[in-house]
């Protein structure tokens, strides 16, 4: 049995009470690596796809440069690093190298001039490649793509590389950068890629973000994770969250008739991974009853172990009494409130999209509340601003979309505030 | 409402699963099945708690702010998002021990699990089965002693396809009788009443459904049969007399026979990632002819037999005509099949 990783499981309460009918509960497991896997760091084989087409113009091309520079600086002298940069053109203007080897990229990368239109497809053609040549298992592979604008008419080109790259096990994690870049391409080069997508807002939060990727591509120690839940009979599984280090529906998948199976992929080596299940429970007598064990397979390519495990079981405890029915566990009701408001959110946008403006404006306020509480105040006015609009106009604003699309995910990166 | 593809619980006017992204049916069309079924997910749980469970009360998880019906113990409102009161315990509910014993594997000593009836292994903290804690008292077990040394144990993986006469079932007595018997999918020894099998995960006819099946009385296990065609039934050690209930027909004629009172899952075995299917269509170029691990489902009711697409990669037509995922129809003797490339023949008996 291996102990690089731990998993501790808290339900929102230990009692459940004695009912007919069947009820939810909400099992919080945490994938947590031992102290010798935290202080681990991956060597990386990164490689940069930049946007320099004429609206990078300014501010935004100076603070990327800013930004490449900061995260060259996290990198390890043998780290491998390539740039490629593309407008309508592509260029790799530093190849697939070891670092130190990069003599003269800090000029390159200030020699950069923003100026003409996007072609998204040909950069991450390009960028994917160089990475590619340098694939190495025990490395984090990883592609970093920024882009401000839409790119035209090689979305299909896009997605077929994103694809390619997730087979080849490059993820891509895609930056926009403001308001004018399309969101539904990105976040699916994110997901095809098994990457990720994020908004830059300003210019000012390219030099954070920059570094953020690089760093976390160095902590993703834990590969290929993936959780298996076994349940006893009647229990049944409903959905599968992930609450940090981002909220995310996992989804699962069936494997055998009791046993349902989620992909975890990497894993952080400081933070782990938590994961939110709901599941209904069935009527049983009063008692201790062990519900589900939980098992997490995992690699660790920097010591050479695969398909290593941990598991957990998951108790819960029936009772008929009615005080013990209502201790809850406010820490995980914190996290259930922040993934309903992340649900609300994207059931939301998804019904503003479908054109059910007034089922997504009702969602967009009941969101807006539920930010409120959580102390999000500056989301929840973007919520009730959106909803406002969505009612004016039967439109959203781009810019608030966007806000909420990437901002919501993020609201388990605060600690829990619980404060009041 | 359930979601025809994953079968996820979603909210009755929700438009897109979010468990799956799949497009949603119109509420209407749902309601009628989401009224029957209100919270449960896989068939075979429905079947086991369709007696217990009932229709959420109207209070509990209601939403105060808006009138929502929660599920019991949802923490806020699906639709509003406001926070839901707690479910209350029950005292004068009438909770019924779960009834979904399974198979034990007899090995060493065991003891009955006192909530479910499943005999569990001794040394075990929880019932694998039902989750109930096991008391460190009296060890005594007053199950059934497990009949023979079944092959069972030796041979989890094997999910041959349902030979639904076995052998011990000839000597069984009335089916109320707590005899064991065995398990159409893969042969391991089971009892009565149990819902699934222990070993291939298979659901198991209901009793009550048992007692109505016309029993059907085997011969001697091997002696008389002269095994016909049937290269499937070969994979199982007693080789048993040709079934007359219904079955499918492989283009090689071999036949394959299916369950006469039960849902039959029809796919491909796949146990690496553990998907056994009732019946396993590898045999019969599963593989090459594009048949998914779980392809389609024949169930019967009323004498009436039904053929659902269980979301096929490669689909399931019928007669020739492509089938909706999750839509069942009717399926009569003689019909064509096909599961991909795979054809087969349906033939009642």
């Amino acid at each position: 049995m291996a102990d690089q990783l731990r998993l501790t499981t808290t339900l929102n309460k230990a009692y459940v009470p004695v009912t007919s009918t069947q009820q939810l509960i909400y099992a919080l497991i945490e994938v947590i690596p031992n102290e010798i896997i935290s202080a681990t760091r991956m060597q990386v084989n990164f490689g940069f796809v930049l946007d320099h087409s004429g609206s990078m113009r300014g501010a935004k091309i100076e603070r990327l440069k800013e930004a490449m520079a900061l995260a060259l600086s996290k990198m390890a002298p043998q780290d491998m690093v390539s740039v490629t940069i593309f407008n309508d053109n592509a260029q790799v203007i530093a190849k697939q190298a070891p670092l130190a080897d990069q003599k003269g990229l800090a000029d390159k990368i200030q020699g950069m001039r923003a100026g003409g239109g996007t072609q998204m497809s040909r950069g991450m053609s390009l960028g994917l490649r160089e990475v590619y040549h340098s694939f190495n298992e025990r490395y984090a592979n990883q592609l970093l793509l920024l882009t401000d604008g839409q790119t035209y008419g090689d979305e299909s080109q896009c997605l077929k590389l994103a694809k390619e790259a997730g087979e080849h096990k490059i993820p891509i994690q895609a930056l926009g950068l403001g308001d004018d870049w399309n969101e539904d391409l990105l976040d699916e080069i994110g997901k095809l890629s098994t990457g990720g997508s994020d908004l830059v807002a300003a210019p000012d939060e390219i030099v954070p973000l920059f570094t953020q990727t690089v760093e976390r591509s160095q902590k993703a120690v834990v590969r290929n994770a993936q959780m298996v839940l076994r349940l006893v009979s009647g229990v049944v599984p409903r959905q599968v969250w992930q609450v940090t280090p981002v909220i995310a529906n996992l989804g699962y998948t069936p494997i055998a008739e009791q046993d349902i199976q989620t992909q975890l992929g990497e894993l952080d080596a400081e933070q782990g991974k938590a994961i939110l299940v709901e599941l209904l429970l069935p009527q049983r007598r009063p008692g201790r009853y062990r519900i589900a064990q939980a098992q997490v397979t995992y690699d660790l390519p920097t010591e050479g172990i695969t398909d290593a495990s941990s598991r957990s079981d998951i108790l819960v405890e029936y009772t008929t009494d009615a005080q013990q029915a209502k201790q809850y566990n406010p820490d995980i009701m914190n996290l259930i409130e922040k993934v309903t408001a992340f649900k609300l959110q994207t059931r939301a946008l998804d019904e503003a999209r479908m054109g059910n403006v007034a089922g997504a404006t009702q969602k967009l306020r009941a969101a807006a509340t539920r930010l409120l509480e959580l102390g999000e105040t500056d989301l929840a006015e973007a919520a009730q601003q959106e909803a406002e609009n969505l009612e004016q106009s039967g439109q959203m604003s781009a810019s608030g979309t966007k806000k909420l699309r990437y901002q919501t995910r993020k609201l388990t990166q605060k600690l829990p505030d619980l404060s009041e | 409402m359930k979601c025809p593809n994953c079968g996820n619980q979603v909210q009755e006017d929700a438009v897109f699963c979010d468990q799956c992204g799949t497009r949603l049916p119109r509420p209407e069309a749902a309601t009628a099945v989401a009224n029957a079924s209100t919270t449960t997910q896989q068939p075979a749980a429905e079947q086991e708690q369709a007696a217990g469970q009932g229709i959420v009360p109207a209070q509990e998880g209601r939403c105060a702010n808006c009138g929502t019906v929660n599920t019991p113990g949802e923490m806020f409102c699906g639709e509003c998002g406001a926070p839901l009161a707690a479910p209350q315990p029950e005292p004068a509910a009438e909770v019924q021990a779960p009834a979904v014993p399974v198979a034990p594997a007899p090995s060493g000593a065991s003891r009955t699990c006192p909530d479910c009836g499943a005999t569990v292994a001794e040394g075990e903290e929880f019932c694998y089965a039902c989750g109930a804690e096991m008391k460190a008292a009296a060890a005594a077990s007053e199950a059934p002693a497990p009949a023979a040394e079944s092959a069972a144990p030796a041979q989890p993986a094997e999910a041959a396809p349902p030979a639904e006469q076995p052998a011990p079932a000839a000597e069984a007595p009335a089916p109320e009788a707590p005899a064991a018997r065995e398990c159409p999918a893969c042969g391991a020894e089971v009892n009565p009443g149990d819902a699934f099998c222990e070993f291939c995960g298979a659901a198991l006819a209901a009793p009550q459904e048992a007692e109505a099946a016309p029993a059907q009385p085997t011969t001697a296990p091997a002696a008389a049969a002269p095994t016909p065609a049937a290269p499937v039934a070969a994979a199982q050690p007693p080789v048993q007399a040709p079934p007359a209930g219904p079955k499918l027909i492989a283009s090689s004629g071999a036949e394959i026979p299916l369950a006469a009172n039960k849902e039959t899952v029809v796919g491909r075995e796949d146990p690496y990632s553990g998907v056994f299917p009732d019946v396993d269509l590898s045999p019969h170029g599963g593989e090459e002819g594009g048949v998914s691990r779980r392809h389609f489902k024949i169930t019967v009711s009323g004498g009436q037999y039904m053929i659902e697409d269980l979301n096929s990669t490669n689909y399931t037509l019928l007669n020739r005509n492509r089938l909706q995922p999750g839509m069942p129809s009717p399926l009569n003797d003689g019909d064509e099949i096909r599961a991909g490339r795979l054809k087969l023949v349906f033939k009642v008996r």
